[in-house]
């Protein structure tokens, strides 16, 4: 005859080690980062478009880093450019002083 | 020959007419130096995202001609003498690419490019900047 004990410990286990921990090399939390623009085919990258252009500035009028967007290489390479074209148009801020 | 766009930003006050000549006189250099004009877009008053020599609103035009890094030059020699244009920016562009659209309203722009635009735009987005406004 089991103990009671044995059974109860069965199945409450605390789980070892990282059992159930993430793949180290996924982000914690969070969805998965896309390119937008790989994504999104037909998103243009065009220092006309300042509008699309815009989700990818700061408040401040600083051009985010793919690290926290997600693009890829080629896409933010293209973007950058776009962004400063949009500048020197006075579409886009080089900066926003007191936000 | 390649494919360029020119765009010009005009002071404000030139009045719509004068834009006009003006264009008309960019177009005729362009023309002069063995370049075509394609394509003419005006987008009219707009805002400028700063002022430049003290104005905050802009007449935008784009004009996309074909022609050689000299007509780009001289284009730009004639933009830069002229007192009525506060900014031109010239690129040279895919001949591919669909023609100049006319501006879009606020509101067209808003409702169909910027909706998903916005999503990864803003939300992942807000922590390096929150960090910095405070400091």
């Amino acid at each position: 005859m089991m103990p009671s004990k044995s059974t109860q410990d069965g199945q409450k286990r605390p789980s070892r080690g990282r059992g159930d921990d993430k793949n180290p090399f996924r982000r914690r939390g969070g969805r998965r980062k896309v390119c937008r623009f790989c994504a999104e085919k037909t998103l243009p990258i065009d220092y006309k478009e300042h509008r699309i252009l815009a989700s990818f500035i700061t408040e401040r009028g600083k051009i985010i880093p793919s690290r926290i967007t997600g693009n890829c290489a080629r896409h933010q390479r293209r973007l950058t450019t776009a962004i400063k074209q949009a500048r020197t148009a006075a579409l886009l801020p080089f900066a926003v002083v007191r936000t | 020959m390649r494919l360029y766009e020119a765009m010009i930003v005009y002071h404000p006050d030139t009045g719509e007419a004068a834009v006009k000549e003006l264009l008309e006189r960019a177009k005729q250099v362009i023309v002069g130096q063995q370049g075509e004009v394609t394509q003419v877009v005006e987008w009219g008053l707009k805002d400028l995202a700063y002022a430049i020599r003290k104005q905050r609103r802009g007449y935008y035009a784009i004009i996309e001609f074909k022609g050689t890094g000299t007509t780009v030059s001289e284009l730009e020699r004639n933009l830069r003498i002229s007192d009525r244009v506060l900014r031109y920016i010239t690129v040279q562009v895919d001949p591919e690419r669909p023609p100049l659209e006319p501006p879009k309203s606020r509101r067209e722009t808003s409702e169909q490019e910027l909706e998903g635009t916005d999503e990864t735009g803003t939300d992942d987005v807000g922590d390096p900047e929150s960090q910095e406004v405070s400091s």
